[in-house]
């Protein structure tokens, strides 16, 4: 019985669902807000198409990527982005400032959980404002083939991403139960992250010992991952890895991220000085 | 005269304003000083880690490239620290209902709300940009007198091209209310600037050229600085003073269809 109630804090479908609805409807008052990716996704996958062209203008391969597949790279990684997107460091770290978190401590609920579910709703508008329409001009406009080489691991190695890109922003919002702004280490934390995450170049390209420590930080597991499981191949500091193995590794990295969440969670509650607490 | 010196008042008080409060949360300005720092290194970053595999533009060398790349971040950098703010600070005024107050002040409203927004914390860009661009300068030919001369005139017309940005965008906002988005699409167009014109097809040079002159952010100031003669670079000049008065133009017919909380 006390293990079902725990577990309930943890997980719930009923709330999940009514959360994640109640998300959905308030950010569609908001879809020119989100359509501004319709612009910006193919945009920035312009710019990269002139650059890689004129890179590739006298060799057939770069570091092991030919031109077709670094830009299948480029427009895999603005499509996932699409469907990982979080604020949830935002969100959390305002809460807690302006004392609004209160709130939820009073509520049956584990605030992560509610915070996923509101994740869940946002992402699920993105899917068909963001991540459908940016898919059909990346095919009919730029021709490129975005066909997963295997569906099923890629759809699965895309939720551990979505629920580590999730966990690693929650965990860097937790930082507001120590600091009075976080604004300036969420935004260091931010560039760290994509950067090691591959959003601006495979990681294949960084020196070979980088590439190494690369491949024990939960970063590379938000988008290099789930983008080189959708290509059907994995390599990272020499590293090859049978698709199956690698999203195997990608799902133990998101439960210990859970696990990190969890304790820094613990740590950082007791921490909390809100209005009358 | 006058006009002049009241305009530098304003602008000397915003600045003393904004040190006050970047010094009232120290920690998290250094730490923000320095992720601006850190954020316009990314592209000389990704530019050095292709040059590193052995790819390169053709016809630039790794220092060419971020001799561009450093002038944009000074721009850019320059351009964050003393004026862009106007976009963030008119963006988050209309949407909470305040902007009226602006419109009720015997100054400029743009310059007092570019003043308002000054933030130490911008400079980190300035300062990034300006390691790179010393550094790149130091790799190429020594650029006489008249490059630098006309360096620093096109380095004007780069500033100009981006203050015309801001108006633009701030101009959008009073429409677009609270999208802070406005941002993302600028830094996406922009985006061509870092880069040298000459990797873009033609119809794209000509737009970066003589319809939206992004190629005078960094690439002619550039190219004129390591003694090329580029292509189109005086009609590319003129057009960023015409798209400083489209700009202007643009935010005048904005303000006047904004209508306020009380209608």
């Amino acid at each position: 019985m006390a293990m079902g109630k725990m577990a309930s804090r943890f997980f719930n479908g009923r709330l999940l669902t009514s959360v994640a609805a109640a998300t959905y409807k308030e950010w569609a008052a908001y879809r020119s807000h989100i359509l501004v990716s319709l612009f910006v996704g193919p945009v920035y996958f312009l710019v990269q198409y002139f650059i890689w062209s004129a890179l590739f203008h006298n060799t057939t391969t770069i570091n092991g990527f030919t031109l077709q597949e670094m830009l299948v790279y480029y427009g895999v990684t603005t499509l996932i982005n699409y469907c990982i997107m979080d604020f949830a460091d935002w969100n959390l770290q305002m809460l807690i400032r302006t004392g609004r978190f209160i709130t939820f401590l009073l509520r049956p609920v584990s605030h992560r959980f509610f915070a996923l579910a509101q994740k869940v709703g946002h992402r699920f508008l993105g899917f068909w404002l963001e991540f459908i329409p940016v898919y059909l001009i990346f095919l009919f406009v730029f021709r490129l083939p975005l066909v997963p080489a295997d569906l099923f691991w890629s759809v699965l190695s895309l939720i551990f991403g979505f629920l580590m890109m999730f966990l690693v922003n929650y965990s860097i919002g937790i930082t507001g139960f120590w600091l009075i702004r976080t604004d300036g280490l969420r935004s260091f934390f931010l560039i760290f992250r994509d950067v090691f995450a591959g959003v601006f170049i495979p990681l294949v390209f960084f020196p070979g010992w980088l590439q190494k420590v690369l491949f024990f930080l939960p970063f590379q597991y938000i988008s290099y991952v789930p983008v080189r499981v959708f290509s059907g191949n994995y390599e990272l500091g020499g590293v090859t890895l049978a698709i199956p193995v690698i999203v195997a590794i990608q799902g133990v990295y998101v439960f210990l991220m859970g696990l990190v969440s969890e304790f820094l969670w613990r740590l950082g509650i007791k921490r909390f000085t809100g209005v009358g607490v | 005269m006058k006009r002049v010196l009241d305009i530098l008042r304003l602008y000397s008080t915003g600045i003393r304003i904004g040190l006050a409060e970047n010094l009232a949360y120290r920690g998290n300005f250094l730490i923000r000083f320095f992720v601006m720092f850190l954020s316009d290194l990314l592209f000389p970053l990704v530019a050095l880690l292709v040059y590193r595999s052995g790819a390169a533009f053709p016809g630039w060398t790794l220092e060419e490239v971020l001799l561009i790349q450093g002038i944009f971040m000074m721009a850019k950098g320059f351009a964050y620290l003393f004026f862009f703010g106007l976009v963030w600070n008119i963006g988050e005024m209309v949407r909470d209902g305040l902007f009226d107050l602006m419109l009720i002040k015997p100054c400029s409203v743009i310059h007092l709300a570019a003043a308002t927004s000054f933030s130490l914390e911008n400079s980190g860009s300035l300062l990034g940009g300006s390691g790179i661009f010393i550094y790149a300068v130091s790799k190429i030919p020594k650029p006489g007198l008249w490059e630098w001369a006309a360096f620093f005139l096109l380095f004007l017309l780069s500033l100009s091209v981006l203050f015309s940005f801001s108006l633009l965008m701030s101009g959008t906002l009073f429409k677009w209310v609270g999208n802070s988005r406005i941002y993302e699409i600028f830094n996406t167009i922009t985006q061509f600037g870092l880069f040298p014109k000459t990797i873009y097809s033609r119809a794209f040079q000509n737009i970066l050229t003589y319809l939206i002159p992004i190629a005078m952010i960094a690439f002619f100031p550039a190219a004129v600085l390591k003694g090329d003669k580029p292509e189109g670079l005086f009609l590319s000049a003129g057009i960023c003073l015409v798209f400083l008065f489209a700009a202007r133009l643009f935010w005048h017919a904005m303000l006047k269809s904004y209508s306020s909380a009380g209608g």
